[in-house]
This record gives C-alpha cells, sequence and structure tokens, in this order.
C-alpha cells in the first residue's frame, strides 16, 4: 500500500513536471508513434513477399510487436526512467547515496524514480490500436483465451523489469557503462517475431537464460490459438525465478556500490 | 572515560495456562549511540592497460584506516580536515551507504551497511553538494513524497514542517520550484526534508559549502537550534572552520584516513597555539620607538606592532601595554583556529 502511495505520488510528481514542457512531451510522444509507422512500414514490405512468418499472418506478427511495444511503454511509464539514469546519473554521480538512505526497497525507488508520464499518452494510441489488430487476425478469440492473455500479459511486463534490472546490475561494479541502458532495447527486438522464426539454439537460450521470447511469444499464443496450462505455469515460475534472480544480483552490486566522492 | 550506566530492568508477567516471561528492557543513559571498530576502507580502481589487454591492473586506495569512533546520544561532533582525507567516507560508511573493507560499527543499535528500515527511519543525511529534491517541482511536492517514504504520521508531517518552515523562514519558497531557488534556499528546503521524520541522527556533509555567509550562519543557527531541541545526534563533516567553530564542541581530526585527534575544539586550538596576539596600531614615531622598548618578542606588520604572547605571560604584558598605549588602540585576539588547524595539517 506505501509503495503504492510512493508510485503515485511520484507520477504525479512526472505529471506535474512534464505538463509545464509540453514541448518534450509532444516530441517524445511524436517519435513514439514515428517509430510505430516505420515498423509496420517495414512489416508490409515483408508480408508483401511472404504469406506468413513461421505460420503467423501478417496481423499476428504486427499484434506481437504492438504487444512488445505496449511492454516496453508499460514499463517506461513506471519503471524504465529511473534504471535508464542508474549508470551515467545514480552510480556515476553518486546520487544513489539517497536512495540507500530510504526505508524503502533502494531497487524499486530508484526504478520508479524517472516516470515518463507521456508514454501513457502513446499507449491511448497502442493498446485500441492492438485490440483492433488482434480483431482483424481473422481468428475467433474466445474468452478464456483472452482471459489468459492478460493473465500471461501482466507476468511479462513483470518479467520484462527484472530482465531490465539484470541488464543495469553490472554498473555497479562498471560505472561508466551507459550502453547497459540500451541493452534491453536491443533485446525487444527479438521479441517481435514469432519464435517459430528462430533456431533451436536462439529458442532456447531466449526462452530459459534470458527469456524476452516468452514476454511477447506465450501470452500472444495464448491467445491466438489453445491454452496450455504449462504456459502459464513456465510464465509465472520464470517470472519468480527473475525477480529472485534480479534482487539478489542488485543486492550484491548494491555491496560494491563505491559512491562518488562529493 | 566517561559514566557508563545501564539500568536492567527485569520484570515477570505471568498468563494463565503459560510459561512466566520474561521481559527485559535496557534504559541507558550515556551510552554511544554510534559506535566503530578499526574501521578500514579501501578503494579498488582497475584500470586497463594496452600491454596487458587480458589482465586489469588494479590499484588499491586506502581512504579509512582504523578509524574507532564514539559518539553519545545529542553530541554534535565535527569531522574535521581538509579535502580527501576520509571524512565523507566514513560518514558514507556509519550513514549504511557503503559498505567498510573491515571493521564494525553500530548506529543505533544497528549495523549500519544491513540497511535495516527501522534504522534508517532513524536517520537522515543531508549532503551540501547535493540534492535529493525533485529538480523541476515545487519543494512541497518532495516532502509530500518524503512523508510516505517514511511513513511519516499526518500530523507529525504538518507538526514538524511547519516548525522547520518558521525556524528556517521559508514559507515563501515550499511552493517555489527547486531549479529556480538560490544555493541557500535549496539548502533551507534540504534540511526540511531532513528533518520531517523526526531523526534520531543526522549526518551532516558540507551543509554551509558554497553559501555566502549570512546563509551559512542562519544554516548553522539552524543546526544549533534543532540540535539542542529535538536532542537529536548530529554528526558534521567540514573543511569550514566557521562551522566547526560555531557548532561542535567536540571534534574528529582526520587525516590520510586516520584520527589524529578527538576531543574538545578549545583545548586542540590551546595546545597547538598556546599564544594569544596582541595588537597596537602605532601611528607616531613615537609610539613605535615606545613599542620597541617593550621586553618581549614582538613584530613590526603594517603600521600595527603585534606581540604573540604565551597565555601565562598575558596578564602582565597587558598591564605593560595598556600602561602606554591608548586603549582604544589596543587588541587582544585569540589565534584564528583556520590558521592553527592548517599548521596541524602542516605539520
Amino acid at each position: 500500500m506505501r509503495y503504492w502511495k510512493i508510485i503515485k505520488i511520484i507520477i504525479r510528481n512526472s505529471y506535474t513536471r512534464d505538463k509545464k514542457i509540453p514541448g518534450v512531451v509532444t516530441a517524445n510522444v511524436f517519435s513514439s508513434l514515428f517509430e510505430v509507422i516505420i515498423t509496420l512500414t517495414m512489416f508490409s514490405a515483408i508480408f508483401n513477399n511472404v504469406e506468413s512468418l513461421s505460420g503467423w499472418n501478417y496481423y499476428q506478427v504486427v499484434f506481437l510487436y504492438l504487444m512488445m511495444k505496449n511492454i516496453v511503454l508499460l514499463n517506461g511509464v513506471v519503471v524504465r526512467g529511473g534504471l535508464n539514469d542508474m549508470a551515467k546519473e545514480y552510480v556515476r554521480m553518486g546520487d544513489y547515496d539517497f536512495y540507500l538512505v530510504k526505508p524503502v526497497n533502494s531497487m524499486l525507488f530508484v526504478s520508479v524514480s524517472k516516470p515518463r508520464f507521456y508514454n501513457i499518452v502513446v499507449l491511448m494510441f497502442t493498446i485500441p490500436f492492438s485490440i483492433w489488430i488482434a480483431m482483424k487476425t481473422g481468428i475467433d478469440l474466445g474468452a478464456l483465451n483472452i482471459l489468459a492473455f492478460i493473465f500471461m500479459a501482466f507476468f511479462s511486463a513483470i518479467l520484462y523489469y527484472f530482465l531490465s534490472v539484470i541488464t543495469i546490475v553490472p554498473t555497479f561494479w562498471l560505472v561508466r557503462l551507459f550502453s547497459l541502458s540500451d541493452l534491453m532495447n536491443r533485446a525487444t527486438q527479438i521479441m517481435r517475431y514469432p519464435a517459430g522464426i528462430y533456431s533451436m539454439l536462439v529458442k532456447v537460450i531466449f526462452f530459459t537464460a534470458f527469456p524476452v521470447l516468452a514476454i511477447t511469444y506465450l501470452p500472444s499464443w495464448t491467445l491466438f490459438y489453445s491454452i496450455k496450462a504449462e504456459y502459464l505455469v513456465y510464465m509465472v515460475v520464470i517470472t519468480f525465478v527473475f525477480g529472485w534472480i534480479a534482487t539478489k544480483l542488485w543486492n550484491i552490486g548494491e555491496r560494491n556500490y563505491g559512491s562518488a566522492s562529493s | 572515560m566517561k559514566e557508563i550506566t545501564v539500568v536492567l530492568v527485569a520484570e515477570i508477567k505471568l498468563e494463565f495456562g503459560r510459561k512466566p516471561r520474561i521481559f527485559k528492557s535496557f534504559s541507558s543513559k550515556k551510552m554511544p549511540i554510534i559506535e566503530t571498530k578499526k574501521i578500514n576502507k579501501d578503494f579498488i580502481k582497475s584500470e586497463y592497460n594496452i600491454r596487458q589487454p587480458f589482465k586489469l591492473v588494479k590499484s588499491v586506495k586506502p581512504a579509512v584506516r582504523d578509524l574507532d569512533v564514539s559518539i553519545e546520544a545529542g553530541e554534535l561532533v565535527g569531522f574535521l580536515g581538509p579535502n580527501g582525507v576520509g571524512k565523507t567516507t566514513f560518514l558514507k560508511i556509519i550513514s549504511g551507504i557503503i559498505h567498510p573493507t573491515s571493521g564494525e560499527a553500530k548506529v543505533l543499535g544497528f549495523v549500519p551497511w544491513e540497511r535495516n528500515y527501522k534504522f534508517l527511519r532513524k536517520i537522515s543525511l543531508v549532503m551540501g553538494q547535493k540534492n535529493q529534491l525533485w529538480w523541476d517541482l515545487p519543494a512541497i511536492d518532495s516532502f509530500k513524497l518524503l512523508k510516505e517514504v517514511y511513513d511519516i504520521p499526518k500530523k507529525t508531517y504538518e507538526r514538524n514542517l511547519e516548525t522547520m518552515m518558521g525556524v528556517l523562514d521559508m514559507h515563501n519558497l515550499v511552493r517555489g520550484r527547486l531549479r529556480n531557488m538560490s544555493l541557500g534556499e535549496r539548502m533551507k528546503c534540504e534540511l526540511t526534508a531532513c528533518f520531517l521524520h523526526d531523526p534520531k541522527v543526522i549526518f551532516l556533509d558540507e551543509p554551509t559549502i558554497g553559501l555566502d555567509v549570512t546563509t551559512a550562519q542562519s544554516i548553522r543557527k539552524f543546526i544549533q537550534t534543532i540540535n539542542r531541541e529535538k536532542k537529536c545526534t548530529i554528526v558534521l563533516t567540514s573543511h569550514y572552520m566557521g562551522d566547526i567553530e560555531a557548532l561542535c564542541k567536540r571534534v574528529i581530526m582526520i587525516n590520510n584516513g586516520e584520527k589524529i585527534y578527538d576531543g574538545d575544539f578549545t583545548a586542540l586550538i590551546n595546545k597547538y597555539a598556546p599564544e594569544r596576539i596582541i595588537k597596537v596600531t602605532l601611528s607616531s614615531p613615537e609610539e613605535k620607538k615606545i613599542f620597541s622598548k617593550i621586553k618581549y618578542k614582538k613584530e613590526m606588520i603594517e603600521g600595527q606592532g603585534v606581540i604573540r604572547a604565551k597565555k601565562e605571560d598575558i596578564g602582565q604584558l597587558a598591564e605593560q601595554v595598556f600602561d602606554k598605549f591608548d586603549p582604544d588602540k589596543i587588541s587582544i585576539t585569540e589565534p584564528d583556529a583556520e590558521e592553527v588547524i592548517a599548521k596541524i595539517y602542516r605539520q
């Protein structure tokens, strides 16, 4: 409850700040939407030459991409901003000191410290667009499939956060590793295509060791095809496992935090 | 050695159907609230050398060495020393920000770097060179966030905020955006943020750095008042002698990470500069002639006669000087603390 109140205040503060700088907000919204348009253009080009990607039609692939986009944006509203600034600001400049002396979970607190409220504006476009695309696939979506999809998407968003944390943790040792914040963005490229197009080795790695593929593919598969109990359980289990790993790594990294001299 | 009193109260509560339970409570007086034993901190730096591409060259820089410190509740202790001697590093260790390489520490009964939430609720940290408040927002919005972070009851929050705004005269300030404030105003807001949750121990790292004389004075006055009224323990690091002179009865001097002095500030000054300075303004050749006849080690600096006398000689010497010169032209001063400290570090 207390964490919810903290997040609420931080988001409200972010809104108060962002509404005073509409130029930045507008620029970010347009750049995000532009990326969606470019990707859709690329997909159209691909599907002009092939009928399907590993059995997935144009609308299904677009849906996968939009699901990735929604999860990234959702994380962006609350937790990604803080993590992105971890290397260049919090650890390098020593601002993380203030997070360590607060009686709250420092990993969560630093993650939510820089919300990007404007991502909500983009989500207001991408979520309805995803629903429309899902209906255009021509697949009859069952109510149970939709419920299972929502359940799995919830865990997907959390799993994405934990994986983002894991990619940021090395900054506690390698202070100026700014490129870390971009690592997860690179990984998201994998999430936009159906798993069937990848080789077995890639699938094994990205479903288990660094399960970015599971984030979009398993919920989407559940929505379009059938509900598999093992997929549901797997999604929940890997979220908890990677949550535990992220927290442990963060705590170990924190012990190595040297702070910057004042 | 200061007196340590420990009162052990044992009460036995009898409850039906249960074994008697013994509750122990300790009420302590003059128990150290901060205690460290042999704290060491080494910073390890790794460097890449193109001649050894598969090996990182590591260098160790000791920042704190075998630091033993004991601070009692309600004390206002100053950590003194030039830049880079380990003051802030030690402060970061005892506030739980960084882990020491070796050694033990207890602050309010907790190991600081374990970062127990109960401990963190009882401490506060202000850094003169860093902001914890939101840069683009009014200070009041950051205060509201801290209310939730520390889980401060509404009444306590409102009472403390009102008190702080009154003491620091910042009623018109809290609704202004932080980035539009002067450095002094920002520091006032940082101090307010630091006291909202009634901390028992406050760590202040260079709180007056970069501030003008008037603001620095008001900040010092505030620290004094809050230490007296709230009875909280304050650990202050500064290389500004003005802060230390005005606030700290006790100082701990650090050099190269080691403690070189721990005790009364006045005693330190007396120990290293046991003399007093008598200055006489000499405006005529006759006065200069009279001054030259005084039998004591003396010098002339820019039209002033300066005598550095031992404390035990000052009475007799002052009598001589007052006999021969107009009292309006005479001043007796203590040595400048800043000079004394610089002298100690030079030694």
